[in-house]
């Protein structure tokens, strides 16, 4: 009706389950109460905490159901496996189209997207993870969408974008982008991509405020809208989504990206149905489920029943000053089920810590699929036999308006570390110390002093992980959220950002002592060109330290620095608002002073008084520990050190030729 | 004119000679001796040689840079690099590989340099090449020092920034070369000009630890030929398909890192063109290993980015040759999910397949074929090994048919399927990535196993055509005397054709081919150079490039715009012609024609000492059924003859497969034409 204002359908959230706290499907069946809705396995009791997990009786089979898993009988496994194999090449080709034809570093050096196939219903097929974190969302991501078109309104070669993040996607700068596909005029399957964008509007470049209060200070929020209409696009929309980014030509570049990888997918699908037939295929993409769920469960069957705990404290939300957030896990293995209950966590931060239930999902998917077999593909079969609860309007599960930006990028790694800190008691062997979890991402940007254009930079780099039984932790690798994603090479950042890096070297000391060392992380410094530089931080463990296991001891803090004519200030002591060491936003850098990034090292194994005397010496001479921590820390003698270190040490020789 | 090509792999070394006056070539076999490799290589020439005379020409396909990088058996390599900057071979990319993603307790490879061997000296480039801060000569010199006394027996040099401006990098290698007289020397700006340091800096540390090995290897070899007197002209093949001199090979030994697999693709290219054939899928199927490559438009398929062993990550021009764990000896496994695997995990040679009879008792690929009738017990390599059927039936029982409740034809079908799935799995991978349909493509199957499987591998992906060359199994050492003289060079000119034109393109790409044609000149070539010039392109912002080929008449933005937006589009199923366009490096490819007889291939013809035709039961792949199936020695094949399926052709060492539905011809090169 002309004139009348259709607020309602602007939907910044969405139903979810009063218990388990999963946002619920289209159609899906669920119990109503005067206490709010609830999914059919809660509301069956199916997960009542403490208690075995039920198999219930779900058409969406969303986690969990009565149904048969084992081998139909006319299931060729050669068959099956070629078609997995088909699958495993449609995502990989998705991704590469994605990698080749990405306008930023983001995409082509971070991998910062994840690529699926869907069938009708909504289950997953197949996926691809450039960064695991996305992988717990893609679900919800594909349901945001569709939930707001229904099979019904959408046509082949229409497709669907949004990045709302309380309706699917996991932060704003991710983008979640949908084509459904047809045979013979039905829904056959989707093809989604989540993918993160550098930058997607807001009041920092880069759209990572450190400290934003509310969704709206970290960028635009588009909702489900058709971006092309049988394969058109709507310019209107398209005008309205890069006028409100920072670098609109390079997004337009990366959007096309995500669209030729859908495109991609789909005419590889419509080749696999051609080839067998759209009943069969149907058949083997579920029975290849069924395969992956009876691979997890006979995983699980592995790890002892019972119920592990751990928590795990956040730094600060980047807004109240010295508070920290509890993150609380209580895992129950019972038999080949697991509920991944994180009720006890707290309740929403004011600062942008916090998660949306697709990203609280990734993290504790993240960890458990690091200790299972990683052959087992990562289609829906592989997350049917985890129960996750997640108290609804929690920190783990916000609601709008919370911020959430650093949510995906910093909390998921926090997740993942204790659940797996959970899992290390029933799983000595399959686990390693804490880990310096963190990205210790930079976001930026300004005007170029001379071409006066404007540019944004994201950036994050590797870290120290935590000691294990046998070996030292992993040096300078990136953290759980992204293991694909490269670091940025010198010479690329200097040709495009107006700065020098004047340092980038393994951080010494800092991986946590012990009998087997946490990993080094890496220290990196920029020399700004510019006066008109600003940068915003989103990292972690720079108030409380990755801790040590068994005796160990623990990694270095994450550090970030300006360095002044004065020395090394925090970004607090230069500039007013900002209240935490490790996440804020807008901090202004002179020409001439420098950003210093130092990141963490992982927790140590066991007590240093037990290293091989042959591994300290070892890393003396490489200049993995000091001499002093070598001769107090490890007993190594200190004749021996000196010697070490005169013969070995290049900075050593150096000033003893008075070069340096 | 006598031409040899040598193929020194990890079990065999295989020697192919062709001679041009007669076209007749004969092939020689013989064990390779992994302690010292030139000792089967020089045997191998000299039992050859008993039967017909010395080479003209020698053409090397070598695994020395491979294996020493595998093993890190090299030099000890000292690295100078820009001060502040000496972790970066260590930081790497901060990741790790895709198949560890989910592996909490993947382990880190160790860096090629041990970090008290990479010294930073105080020098500076900016972004755009000059120099902010000079080279601090001292400190150069006390690294030298240093080096000493560290026993350094090769040095690399790269610094930030020389693929712009190599002033720095040549003035240190200068002093180096001072101070350790004969230590060999790797400098960044001539082995790879090219930005990213991480990348720039491992290529041109692991062109250093070969390089002292190399040397030594090829000055073993030129000597063992010179006594035994089979002194003519050695070259090297490189993994860009082309060959080199011997000398050439030992200044950039990282160049010849892929040389055995490349030059299989060179066979598969000459076998297609052949039978006719501008697109093939070049397939090596061995022991342990699946190799594939693609053919389009007869040129090979290239890359430039490859890991020459765990960690070492190398940058150099080459054929893009994909691997995976996939031969006669992979092992058939069934996992936790009831799911039929096989593969990666080898039974190798020893103790080898269950029916080898050496204590193997887990099934493979081979065991499968041998239960299935399709290998015979007693032609297995030409009847040198004889096979026990019982063995493999008892393997395949225990292991695949008994847990998957499956009879023992089932299984065996089962577990070549699965292999078959993923060879096509890895084909697939690779063709998609070049956006090219594969149904249009012939498939070359190569390699001792590779025609057990071409025929299922080619329905499985649609393809109507598979090529089984003369000789399968020694495809590489085919394809070594096949090959041309060929160097590739690349620089690194960034700009936009919108903005920058194509004045200064014109210019570099001239003074490439001059200084390739020189190169040429300079290892004694006297024919005809066939230049090729081509343009590393991509819309400004976009971070990755393809190679456009462009036409030294037809050089304008416009044209070059228009060849790159359609092949965007190609590829990528979008283009954005409104985008600028960018060039990031340029490439000359100056290739020199050896001079060998108007035929290219070894030809195969029809033998009088052929074996009379037989038969035997055999599952058959199309029908699935057991069927009497004609057994036809491939020396009774003449050009013309035709077979059809299902029958079985054994040689020597490989058995076609050519299932029911199917027909195999001989064409006049000996190929046998598989045909649905």
């Amino acid at each position: 009706m002309p004139g009348s204002c259709p607020v309602r359908e602007v939907a910044l959230t969405h139903p979810q389950c009063e218990y388990c706290g999963r946002m619920l499907f289209p159609g899906e069946p669920v119990v109503e109460s005067a206490e709010g809705s609830f999914c059919s396995e809660s509301a069956k009791g199916a997960r009542a905490r403490g208690a075995p997990p039920e198999q219930v009786d779900c058409p969406f089979n969303v986690w969990s159901g009565e149904r048969s898993i084992e081998p139909e009988a006319e299931t060729d496994p050669a068959t099956l496996a070629v078609i997995d194999g088909a699958l495993q090449s449609i995502c990989a080709e998705m991704a590469h189209t994605m990698v080749r034809t990405a306008h930023s570093p983001v995409f082509f050096e971070g991998n910062d997207f994840t690529v699926g196939l869907f069938d009708a219903s909504f289950e997953r097929i197949a996926q691809r993870e450039g960064l695991p974190a996305q992988m717990g969302a893609m679900q919800f991501g594909l349901l945001g969408a569709l939930r707001q078109f229904g099979w019904d309104g959408v046509e082949p070669g229409d497709v669907i974008l949004y990045n709302n993040s309380y309706t699917g996607t996991p932060h704003l700068p991710e983008f979640c982008m949908v084509r459904p596909v047809f045979v013979d005029g039905e829904p056959f399957c989707a093809c989604v991509n989540i993918a993160h964008h550098t930058d997607v509007g807001g009041k920092a470049a880069g759209s990572m405020p450190g400290d934003s209060t509310d969704i709206h200070q970290e960028g635009v929020i588009i909702p489900p809208v058709k971006a092309f209409v049988r394969d058109e696009p709507d310019e209107q929309i398209w005008r309205i989504i890069l006028s409100n980014v920072r670098g609109p030509q390079a997004a337009r570049g990366d959007f096309m990206a995500m669209y030729g990888s859908l495109a991609t997918a789909e005419e590889r699908m419509l080749e696999l149905v051609e080839r067998y037939g759209k009943d069969e295929l149907r058949g083997y993409l579920s029975e290849l489920q069924n395969y992956s769920e009876r691979r997890m469960r006979s995983a699980i069957r592995e790890i002892p029943n019972g119920t592990y705990s751990a928590e795990l404290l956040a730094d600060d939300d980047g807004v109240v000053p010295d508070h920290p957030y509890k993150l609380a896990i209580d895992v129950t293995v019972h038999d080949e089920d697991l509920v991944f209950d994180f009720w006890r966590s707290d309740d929403m931060a004011k600062g942008p810590i916090n998660c949306p239930f697709g990203v609280t999902l990734s993290g504790a998917a993240n960890a458990i699929f690091n200790i299972v077999d990683h052959t087992i593909p990562h289609n829906q079969g592989i997350f049917r036999p985890i129960h996750m609860m997640v108290r609804p309007r929690s920190l783990l599960n916000c609601v709008y308006p919370a911020p959430l930006c650093a949510g995906n990028t910093e909390i998921h790694n926090l997740l993942a570390e204790v659940t797996e800190a959970a899992l290390a008691q029933a799983l000595p062997e399959r686990t390693v110390a804490p880990t310096g979890a963190t990205t210790t991402l930079i976001t930026g940007g300004g005007a170029h002093p001379e071409t006066q254009e404007f540019f944004t930079f994201i950036m994050w780099e590797p870290t120290g992980w935590g000691g294990h039984r046998q070996r030292d932790g992993l040096d300078a690798i990136m953290t759980w959220v992204g293991p694909l994603a490269k670091n940025f090479p010198s010479e690329v950042l200097e040709t495009q950002v107006p700065w020098r890096v004047v340092r980038h070297a393994l951080r010494s000391d800092s991986g946590g002592f012990g009998r087997h060392r946490g990993g080094v992380g890496i220290v990196r410094e920029y020399e700004t060109l510019s006066d008109q530089l600003t940068f915003n931080a989103t990292g972690h463990y720079g108030v409380f330290a990755p801790a040590g296991l068994a005796g160990g001891g623990e990694g270095a803090l994450a550090e970030y620095r300006i360095g002044t004519a004065d020395g090394e200030l925090l970004a607090a002591e230069r500039h007013a608002g900002v209240v935490s060491p490790i996440k804020f936003s807008n901090v202004p850098i002179g020409l001439g002073e420098r950003i210093i990034v130092r990141t963490p090292g992982g927790g140590g194994y066991g007590p240093p008084g037990e290293r091989d005397p042959e591994r300290v010496l070892a890393d003396l001479r490489d200049g993995y520990v000091s001499e002093q921590t070598a001769v107090e820390v490890y007993g190594l003698d200190p004749d021996l050190a000196r010697e070490t270190v005169e013969k070995y040490s290049w900075e050593d020789r150096l000033a003893r030729a008075g070069l340096r | 004119m006598r031409v040899v090509g040598i193929d020194v792999g990890g079990t065999f070394t295989d020697l192919v000679e062709i001679d041009d006056s007669t076209g007749q070539h004969r092939y020689h076999k013989l064990p390779s001796t992994p302690d010292d490799p030139a000792r089967a290589f020089l045997s191998g020439v000299d039992e050859l040689a008993a039967g017909g005379g010395a080479p003209d020409r020698t053409i090397h396909g070598s695994t020395v840079a491979t294996n020493t990088l595998i093993q890190r058996s090299g030099a000890t390599v000292g690295l100078l690099t820009t001060r502040g900057h000496r972790d970066v071979l260590e930081i790497a990319r901060g990741v790790k590989p895709y198949e560890a993603i989910f592996q909490l307790l993947w382990n880190k490879p160790e860096p090629l340099v041990p970090r008290h061997l990479r010294l930073d000296v105080t020098e500076r480039l900016d972004a755009t090449g000059s120099v902010v801060t000079p080279l601090a000569e001292a400190e150069v010199e006390l690294a030298c020092d240093f080096f000493e006394d560290h026993g350094v027996d090769a040095v690399a040099i790269c610094f930030l920034f020389a693929y712009l401006n190599d002033e720095h990098e040549q003035r240190a290698a200068a002093l180096v070369a001072e101070r350790l007289p004969g230590v060999p020397l790797s400098i960044s700006s001539e082995i790879l000009p090219q930005w990213r340091e991480y990348e720039r800096t491992s290529t041109t540390v692991a062109d250093a630890h070969v390089k002292p090995v190399m040397a030594r290897y090829l000055e073993r070899l030129d000597d063992g030929l010179t006594e035994q007197g089979h002194a003519r002209e050695l070259l090297i093949m490189k993994s860009n398909g082309g060959v080199t001199s011997a000398s050439s090979a030992s200044r950039t030994p990282i160049e010849t890192y892929l040389s055995g697999p490349a030059a299989g693709v060179v066979a598969g290219r000459a076998v297609a063109a052949a039978a006719g054939w501008s697109n093939a899928i070049v397939t090596d199927m061995g022991g342990t290993s699946f190799d594939v490559s693609l053919v389009s438009e007869g040129g090979v398929a290239r890359c430039t980015e490859g890991e020459a062993a765990e960690g070492i990550p190398v940058t150099v021009s080459m054929l893009d040759v994909r691997a995976i764990g996939a031969g006669g000896g992979s092992i058939a496994w069934i996992d936790e999910g009831g799911g039929l695997r096989v593969g990666p995990q080898s039974a190798a040679a020893d103790p080898g397949p269950a029916c080898y009879g050496r204590g193997g008792d887990l099934p493979t690929v081979t065991d499968a074929n041998l239960v299935l009738g399709r290998l015979a017990a007693g032609a297995f390599l030409g009847g040198r090994l004889e096979l026990d059927r019982s063995l493999a039936e008892a393997a395949i029982r225990d292991h695949v048919a008994g847990p998957l409740g499956l009879d023992i034809d089932a299984a065996a079908q089962g577990v070549l399927d699965v292999t078959v799935a993923n060879a096509v799995t890895e084909i697939r991978t690779l063709t998609s990535e070049q956006g090219i349909d594969h149904r249009t493509y012939a498939l070359i199957a190569g390699g001792g196993a590779g025609p057990l499987h071409g025929a299922p591998i080619a329905r499985e992906l649609g393809i109507g055509t598979v090529i089984v060359p003369p000789l399968p199994g020694i495809l590489s050492a085919t394809g070594l005397v096949l090959c041309d003289l060929r160097f590739d060079s690349v620089r690194s000119l960034p700009g936009t054709l919108e903005r920058d034109g194509v004045e200064r393109i014109a210019e570099y790409l001239d003074q490439m081919a001059t200084a390739g044609v020189e190169r040429l000149r300079a290892e004694g070539f006297s024919g005809e150079p066939i230049v090729a010039l081509s343009l590393d392109m991509r819309y400004r912002g976009q971070n990755w490039e393809f190679e456009v080929a462009v036409d030294r008449d037809r050089l304008d933005p416009q044209t070059i715009a228009a060849s790159f937006d359609r092949e965007h589009e190609r590829l990528y199923r979008f283009q954005m012609p409104e985008h600028e366009h960018e060039v990031i490096n340029l490439r000359v490819t100056v290739t020199g024609p050896l001079e060998r007889g108007s035929d290219h291939l070894p030809r195969r013809e029809r033998s009088a000492s052929a074996r009379p035709a037989g038969e035997r039961q055999t599952l058959d792949d199309t029908t699935r059924e057991r069927v009497a199936t004609a057994v036809v020695d491939r020396d009774a094949l003449g050009s013309g003859d035709v077979l059809a399926g299902p029958a079985i052709v054994e040689e020597l060492d490989t058995t076609v497969v050519v299932p029911s539905g199917w027909s195999a011809t001989a064409d006049a090169y000996g190929n046998l034409i598989l045909e649905r």
